[in-house]
């Protein structure tokens, strides 16, 4: 009993901890968050369950991620000027039944991405896929499902 | 106050030489005689047959600032209808997709159509009779666009009853329509379950001279190229898509100097009529014998071969044929751009053109895409800083030629030659200062 209070504990802290690097633009620590095969997945529409086959708004593994993250830092990334900046406010983490021996903790987020003069914000729900490897969580899926994901929107420049 | 609709002189001011004055971007008087003149009379991409597969399904679209529906008839046709009931007004449809059933009744007084528009019934028909309504619009049923065309399996409408036919007005452009089709061996298309949406506050006009603009991705995505090549030789042997996608942006002036372009009358374009930067995308294994078997091998390979960066079906389509990519604008007001992306499957061509096609719209069209978040970010700049003191002009004069004005279709060679987009300007004048009849729907 007290080992499973203990393991919903950690994997709602994860949740918090994950967001905050986000927020403190902590990007090459965010990203050593994933697994080998981790993918950071956001659906072009709701109840989408498939990755192939279908768009999807972003659907990115590390070489990708990492690629993101590489731009980030690039001195001619014009459209990071103004500096973006971006806040992530986090419900209370629910720990879910696990799948595929996978455990799944998932949260409702407003996401804000503010750049000179103009904010955007986003309600999402965000679905982990964990494995654990040496005493620590990697992520195998983060999903962000937009609540307007089928609208049009504007650019997202950093991670959701 | 009205400066540019009764002033054929003032809006003919607006082109100049290969300037464009920043009014035809900026001015809300001139979006509005926009849609009058320019998008109601041309042939707009309403959406893909296979989109409504079965009797009664539709998609919702919003046509220059009119709620239309597609929908499958019962007799298997394609129709457009505008989305307005012909009694008070009210949206008939709400969803962006569903099944109408046999027949379309309107939620606020149950009237009913037929799928082709015709009124079926209505309530308390008996108070109408001996009355005027006969001779009304309403009787009429619903309002149709003046001319709806279904190519290869692309819908087209025109929403004025004036303009010219599909087939004068697209001309050569519909080559590459047929290319992509016949990326198919059964000649038949399958679009995505969905498309990527997104917007943009800037100008159409904008967006689409952009379309045809060689010179900007060297210096515009320096750091979307940059990061793939860094990034790409660590991870050298996973996802070679990507790379393959990405990497090419990082191409010079020079490429693009001898890719060959095409200006068509009406304001179309083929832009890398010899090669692109999809030119050299590997091989999906099968393919090219499924195809040569459909077509024989010398329509195979013409139809592989044929891969342009752009090609424009001016004023809202812009058709990537290889990754087998439709972006459909769909402008909203003189400073707001909606833009859809959809990929499509070849029927019975192997999954892998489908996924080449969606991961393209990822990593280059999407709201998330680190390409496009440069591009959207330099459009709406010039959108912002446009109205600025000082200069108010746009300069597409690279490689003017005056005489260029006296032939209605160029072949040229080098891409970066700005009469790709000076071409659109030249169709937009044309359809501007021609003033549309009173009543433009049917």
């Amino acid at each position: 009993m007290n080992q499973c209070i203990a393991l919903n504990d950690r994997l709602m802290q994860f949740v918090y901890d994950e967001n905050r690097l986000l927020d403190e633009r902590r990007f090459d620590e965010w990203f050593e968050l994933f697994a080998q095969d981790g993918v950071y997945w956001v659906p072009a529409r709701a109840g989408q369950a498939d990755k192939d086959g279908e768009p999807s708004i972003a659907l990115e593994g590390r070489l990708l991620l990492k690629l993101r993250i590489a731009r980030l830092q690039h001195e001619r990334a014009h459209s990071l000027r103004p500096q973006v900046r971006a806040m992530h406010v986090v419900q209370r983490p629910i720990v879910e039944e696990p799948v595929d021996g996978l455990d799944a903790v998932s949260c409702n987020l407003v996401y804000f991405e503010y750049q000179g003069g103009s904010q955007l914000v986003l309600g999402a729900q965000v679905r982990y896929l964990l494995r654990e490897a040496e005493g620590r969580f990697l992520i195998v899926e983060k999903r962000v499902q937009l609540l307007d994901c089928d609208d049009y929107l504007s650019a997202i420049q950093l991670f959701i | 106050m009205d400066i540019y609709r009764n002033d054929r002189a003032a809006l003919e001011g607006l082109v100049r030489d290969g300037q464009v004055h920043r009014d035809a971007y900026l001015s809300d008087e001139v979006f509005d005689l926009e849609r009058e003149r320019l998008f109601a009379r041309s042939w707009l991409y309403v959406g893909h047959e296979s989109q409504v597969p079965r009797h009664g399904d539709y998609v919702t679209v919003d046509l220059a600032g009119s709620s239309v529906v597609m929908v499958r008839d019962m007799d298997g046709v394609v129709r457009v209808l505008i989305n307005r009931c012909a009694h008070k007004g009210a949206r008939l449809v709400s969803e962006a997709r569903g099944n109408t059933g046999r027949v379309i009744r309107c939620p606020y007084h149950a009237w009913t159509y037929r799928l082709d528009g015709a009124l079926l019934a209505v309530p308390l028909k008996a108070g109408y009779e001996g009355t005027v309504f006969s001779q009304s619009r309403a009787a009429e049923g619903l309002s149709v666009p003046g001319g709806v065309r279904a190519y290869r399996g692309f819908v087209f409408a025109r929403l004025s009853a004036e303009g010219p036919a599909f087939e004068d007005y697209f001309g050569p452009v519909l080559k590459a329509l047929d290319n992509m089709a016949d990326r198919s061996p059964q000649g038949e298309l399958q679009v995505a379950s969905n498309c990527i949406r997104s917007v943009i506050r800037c100008n159409w006009k904008m967006y689409l001279e952009n379309v045809n603009d060689t010179v900007h991705p060297i210096s515009t995505h320096e750091s979307a190229s940059s990061s793939a090549r860094k990034v790409g030789n660590q991870f050298a042997d996973t996802m070679p898509t990507a790379m393959e996608q990405l990497l090419p942006f990082g191409s010079g002036y020079d490429f693009y100097s001898k890719m060959g372009a095409r200006t068509l009358p009406h304001g179309h374009s083929i832009l890398g009529s010899e090669f692109s930067i999809h030119t050299d995308y590997s091989d999906v294994p099968g393919y090219r014998e499924m195809l040569e078997q459909a077509h024989g091998a010398a329509r195979a390979q013409e139809v592989l071969s044929y891969s342009p960066q752009n090609v424009v079906l001016y004023p809202t389509l812009a058709v990537k044929g290889s990754p087998q990519i439709l972006r459909v604008l769909r402008p909203v007001s003189a400073g707001l751009t909606r833009l859809e992306i959809w990929a499509f499957q070849p029927k019975g061509a192997p999954q892998g053109l489908l996924e080449r096609g969606l991961t393209y719209s990822r990593l280059v069209f999407s709201p998330m895409s680190v390409v496009a978040h440069d591009d959207v970010h330099l459009f709406e700049s010039q959108q912002k800083v446009l109205a600025s003191a000082g200069n108010p002009w746009v300069n597409l004069q690279r490689q003017f030629d005056p005489e260029e004005l006296n032939q209605e279709a160029h072949d040229f060679e080098d891409g970066n030659n700005e009469l790709v987009m000076r071409n659109q300007y030249r169709a937009w004048l044309a359809m501007m200062t021609e003033p549309a009849a009173q009543e433009s729907f049917a």
